[in-house]
């Protein structure tokens, strides 16, 4: 007993003598990736580009696009102005500008016809992230740009509106003289040709005013407040026309009379519509056009600076990266330097070289975790919410599980170049599918399944929720990679079984 | 192609020549053992009919021999002869194709941690930790073995200062001479104070001071009552050997005693004849002898013969140079070089 436990300690003492002695060694591995950290905390804008523009306006432009000056100007940064398409292109091609934005030269005409008015968007991009961003943002703007034209549309509907009432005051007048001098044939079709005439406008104005409270409608399904009364506006308006018509064929007719009831039914119709013109009208467009406003509540129980939300995940990329290269490596080197015939040759155990080479690399990986997490927490301000014992445990089991991994590697690969570059890729696969970069969410099946087979996208989640939102809320992450060390132990000491039988 | 042809090479200074290497005293022979024989009963290391092959590539071709307790056992052989394949089936990271070994009774292959604590092995080259210093790479091997603190400590110090390398032991391994870097891989091999050691080229690429000195530490280990199982591919360090075994091309072409591969390479004993001019009259009378079986003669003042037992042909040699009255100084035995005898042996058919 007490052999092999000086056997799987020699590698133990071994890794102490080298570390001692090699104090810049330790400085790379603790210091170095707490600097990375802090410089990509630090120095990494997440507020996303504020594109050089360059607005291309025809020369003989009619009306304006105004797309909220004092609000794109926080998000976009106009670096000229021509009426040259061609020489915008060029400033754009030589990375003068990141985007040309060219308005159209009579947006008015081009809603007449019915037409979406363009507005052509020039990028020079060769970085699809950047350019799905620019895809984006530039969709907000013109939807910003949209909304403004609904509001104005709205506003015109309600001018429109108030066109109504206008008509409405010219004719009472007439239908009261009407119903007055009702034994004057005469005198009553002419006043109510003069109805007719007056209230002919009225049936555009109520028309136009519905088709923009519909365009809301259909724009904010399920809100139907103006759209209904205006929608009721205009059938009023055409009732009115019909009732109007009725009487106008009454006076015109063989009986050569009209009945006041039909007059009553016009006074109350237009009462109606009057009513219904007002209500049109206390709406404001601007709350027309955007009903809808983003009220945001976090439920979570601490919002983090960008550092602080990134902090966990690097934390936990880095120290994977670091257990994974170190168990690589140390086998190799092994192997490279012939130190595997010496092995083989003497009494010690696969299982105790593994069990010393584990307490070797996790102690150093420990230590070095250890000190990261205080310097994040010390100097990085990121809080731990939740058990600090539930952290230890969390990078106990990454890097368990890494080291496993490291071995795994340095067991299959023929050289320590061929290791190094395999931890790197596992890295790079860590960076992109681990939801460090993307959720998980967005990844696709299968290649999803690389996610699950990383283990920093468990420590990642855990890590977060642990030190950030102060609970574990998913445990079976720590089960998994405990599992996934404990048979990456088990396979590297098969592997080793297996490295020490003879040739 | 003969003895004759071979010693052409044949120094001036006889006496000279065969000091180099210096001779070693011959442990006593008794009823055909040696005494240190009796160290073990059975064989340490015993082949029989062992093969190796890499693919197509036959390494080790059909070994049988026996090596037995408290000896030096030289295996020899020019460079890619199949010595280091040997050594690692006999230490077990290498299984024979075909064929039987046994080392201390045990199929390499199924060595336990037991009986590998038992054999002490030095391979081919430097294979410690060059950042790590003498004394840690030491405190590191000793720990594999099992051996505790206290006693590693003491044990450390006697095979350092043994092997004289104690005075380097802070040093880095990487910065010590490669003389030093052979002696810390055989100090590796003995601290767990193993019978029996396999120690592989260990003289490689060392000066001859350094060389004689691994020797001496070599014979030192086996006076102590260790056997030591050795390979080389400088011919004449056969002399330092109790047992030498002679490899060439994967075979075995001869396994004994130094002395009695030299005479069985020439085919029996040498005698030179010093200080005289000969003619060829001499040289045939002698040849008409029954004891003389070869003659060697460079046409002037060098002459061989080869005979089955110096002893006996002496007088009759000695009758026959007075009888025609040819002058020489003196008769006597002439030990050709092992490089000499490892030719003859290759060549013959």
């Amino acid at each position: 007993m007490s052999s092999s436990l000086t056997r799987t300690l020699a590698f133990f003492s071994k890794w102490m003598a080298e570390i001692v002695r090699q104090p810049a060694l330790m400085f790379t591995l603790i210091v170095g990736p707490f600097l990375i950290l802090l410089a990509f905390g630090q120095g990494v804008d997440i507020g996303g580009p504020r594109p050089r523009t360059i607005v291309v306006r025809p020369v003989d432009a009619q009306g304006e696009i105004q797309p909220l000056p004092e609000e794109l100007n926080a998000h976009i940064e106009v670096v000229g102005e021509t009426s040259d398409l061609a020489q915008a292109r060029r400033e754009l091609e030589k990375g003068h500008a990141d985007v040309v934005a060219v308005l159209p030269p009579d947006p008015i005409a081009v809603i007449r016809r019915g037409e979406h008015i363009p507005i052509q968007i020039l990028t020079n991009e060769i970085d699809p992230v950047t350019k799905s961003y620019a895809k984006a943002y530039l969709g907000d703007q013109v939807a910003e740009l949209n909304q403004r034209t609904i509001a104005k549309a709205i506003a015109e509907a309600q001018a429109s509106v108030a066109d109504v009432l206008k008509v409405l005051n010219e004719a009472r007048p007439v239908l009261n003289s009407l119903r007055a001098n009702q034994g004057n044939l005469q005198s009553a079709r002419t006043q109510v040709s003069d109805v007719k005439r007056i209230l002919e406008p009225l049936g555009a104005a109520a028309t136009a005013a519905d088709t923009a409270a519909r365009s809301v409608k259909f724009v904010i399904p399920g809100f139907g407040n103006a759209a209904e009364q205006t929608k009721r506006l205009d059938q009023l308006v055409k009732d009115l026309n019909v009732t109007v018509t009725k009487l106008d064929n009454q006076l015109n007719g063989t009986s050569g009379g009209f009945s006041l009831s039909d007059l009553d039914d016009i006074n109350s119709t237009l009462t109606t519509i009057e009513q219904t013109a007002k209500d049109i009208q206390t709406i404001p467009p601007e709350v027309l056009s955007a009903p809808f406003q983003l009220r945001l509540e976090n439920v979570a129980p601490f919002v983090p600076t960008f550092t602080g939300f990134y902090a966990p995940a690097v934390l936990a990329l880095l120290l994977q990266h670091l257990a994974i290269t170190l168990g690589a490596l140390s086998m190799a080197r092994i192997r490279l330097i012939g130190l595997m015939d010496l092995l083989r040759t003497s009494p010690v155990r696969p299982s105790e070289v593994v069990i010393g080479n584990y307490l070797s690399y996790g102690t150093l990986c420990a230590v070095a975790g250890a000190v990261l997490v205080a310097l994040t927490v010390v100097l990085l301000d990121v809080p731990v919410f939740g058990s600090y014992a539930l952290v230890a445990v969390a990078l106990g089991l990454l890097i368990a599980t890494a080291l496993g991994v490291g071995f795994f590697i340095s067991m299959i690969s023929s050289s320590e170049q061929q290791a190094a570059q395999i931890s790197m890729l596992i890295l790079l696969g860590s960076i992109f599918f681990s939801g460090f970069v993307f959720s998980i969410d967005r990844i696709a099946w299968p290649i999803r399944a690389v996610s699950y087979a990383l283990p920093s996208t468990y420590a990642i989640r855990t890590m977060q929720d642990v030190m950030l939102r102060g609970t574990l809320r998913k445990p079976e992450d720590l089960y998994i990679l405990a599992g996934t060390a404990l048979f990456f132990f088990l396979v590297t000491i098969l592997l080793f079984k297996r490295e020490f039988r003879p040739e | 192609m003969g003895i004759i042809r071979a010693c052409n090479g044949f120094a001036d200074n006889v006496p000279a020549m065969v000091s180099t290497p210096p001779p070693v005293e011959d442990p006593p022979i008794t009823a055909g053992r040696t005494a240190a024989d009796e160290l073990w009963g059975a064989p340490m290391v015993s082949l029989e009919g062992v093969s190796k092959s890499f693919g197509e590539h036959l390494v080790v071709n059909d070994l049988s021999f026996e090596v037995r307790g408290g000896q030096i056992f030289g295996l020899i052989g020019p460079s890619g002869c199949g010595k280091t394949t040997l050594v690692k089936m006999l230490v077990g990271l290498v299984s024979p194709t075909s064929g039987r070994a046994a080392v201390r009774g045990v199929d390499p292959a199924k060595f336990t941690a037991r009986e590998r604590a038992g054999i002490g092995y030095a391979p081919q080259g430097f294979f410690l930790y060059p950042t790590l210093t003498v004394q840690e790479n030491a405190k590191f091997v000793a720990s594999l073995y099992g051996i505790g603190f206290l006693q590693r400590k003491r044990r450390i110090r006697e095979v350092l200062t043994f092997l004289e390398i104690w005075d380097a032991r802070k040093r880095l391994a990487k910065n010590i001479s490669g003389g030093m870097q052979r002696r810390l891989s055989i100090a590796c091999a003995l601290f767990h104070k193993p019978g029996l050691v396999f120690v592989d080229e260990p003289t490689s690429g060392l000066d001859p001071i350094l060389r004689a000195k691994v020797w001496d530490y070599l014979r030192q280990l086996r006076n102590e009552g260790s056997t030591v199982f050795v390979t080389t591919q400088h011919i004449d360090e056969a002399e330092y050997c109790d047992q030498v075994g002679i490899l060439n091309g994967g075979s075995l072409i001869a396994v004994g005693t130094p002395q009695e591969i030299r005479r069985s390479a020439l085919g029996g004993e040498v005698i030179a004849v010093e200080g005289g001019t000969y003619t060829r009259e001499d040289v045939v009378a002698l040849w008409e002898l029954p004891e003389v079986k070869k003659v060697d003669w460079d046409g002037r003042d060098k002459l061989r013969l080869m005979v089955d037992d110096a002893a006996t042909a002496t007088p009759a040699v000695t009758e026959v140079l007075h009888r025609r009255g040819t002058q020489f100084t003196a008769l006597m035995p002439y030990l050709p070089s092992f490089d000499e005898v490892f030719i003859e042996l290759v060549q013959r058919p």
